[in-house]
């Protein structure tokens, strides 16, 4: 490209050119990661259905589940060794969305396998929409808040296990246990959405001064 | 009434990784070299001048051993670029 005066009408074919070469480049290799963890899903669910048909005892092979995180998170690293030269805001944003996802498949073991009820379940998907939005925003403070959120799902088995120690399980049922509960969802939807809200107003309000 | 084309971006090549720029976050020296086809002698030459107008930001680092330069554009360029778009509106009017 030499160095040459234009005409308006060049100038504007020229902006929409470069702009059009660069988004059509953001659906590169777009699938690659649905294949990975497809595959790898798909493998080791028919191992885990292979075992169970073959196998007395198969509950010492339901730690195979986690092969999916360790096989798949190996994969995506060696797929994505090759140099990116270029980032994109549609990369940045699917990257965050499937990052918290992930972290929450990860986690939904732990928590859903205790029948919690729909608390923590709320608490994950807001925040992977939390972590998902300062991400893109590029707010280091909120997305921790987000993956915190996302991770302080998991008080709600602990507390369950801990008063259980302390209290027969007809001691704490029913009200008693949905009163800490409801305690535990409240404090985490504040430090969620209350104070994230206002970190993002702030910072907003300190960008326009 | 016709609005002055700013002359630091009404050029080829500088247009060219501006609106390139806009519209990633950020593209190292070798993907602008190969997207605007432009020699490496000319293009670190516009893309100092952009730096120097506070258009970019350049960042030179390494990946390994490999030198690495990458750009940016920065608040300044994206309004320059809004500007520069708007001006092209008044010469164009309805074509656009």
């Amino acid at each position: 490209m030499e160095e040459k005066r234009m005409n308006e009408a060049e100038s504007l074919e020229l902006i929409t050119s470069m702009i059009n070469d660069s988004r059509a480049r953001m659906t590169k290799n777009l699938g690659t990661p649905f294949l990975i963890w497809g595959y790898t899903t798909v493998a080791v669910s028919i191992f885990q259905a292979i075992i169970v048909a073959c196998v007395e005892d198969f509950t010492p092979f339901l730690w195979g589940w986690f092969a999916i995180p360790v096989v798949g998170w190996l994969l995506m690293f060696l797929f994505n060794k090759q140099e990116k030269t270029v980032t994109n805001y549609i990369d940045r944003s699917i990257n965050a969305l499937w990052c918290a996802i992930g972290v929450t498949a990860f986690l939904l073991p732990f928590v859903g396998g205790f029948g919690l009820g729909i608390f923590p379940n709320v608490i994950i998907l807001l925040g992977v929409g939390t972590a998902t939005t300062a991400a893109v925003v590029k707010d280091k403070v909120v997305k921790r808040i987000g993956y915190a959120a996302i991770f302080s799902s998991l008080l709600f088995p602990i507390a369950r296990i801990v008063l259980l120690r302390f209290f027969t399980f007809e001691q704490f049922a029913g009200k008693e246990r949905y009163l800490v509960e409801c305690i535990i969802f409240a404090v985490i939807i504040f430090l969620l959405l209350v104070v994230s809200g206002h970190i993002l107003n702030y910072k907003k309000r300190c960008l326009k001064n | 009434m016709f609005k002055e084309l700013n002359p630091l971006l009404h050029s080829e090549l500088r247009l060219a990784v501006i609106s390139l720029l806009i519209s990633v976050e950020s593209a190292d020296f070798v993907y602008i070299k190969e997207q605007t086809k432009a020699t490496a002698g000319n293009l670190s030459v516009q893309l100092d001048k952009l730096q120097k107008a506070g258009y970019i930001r350049v960042e030179k680092g390494f990946k390994g051993k490999i030198p690495r330069t990458t750009c940016s554009i920065t608040p300044e360029g994206i309004s320059a670029f809004e500007e520069y778009v708007q001006a092209l509106r008044s010469y164009l009017g309805d074509k656009i």
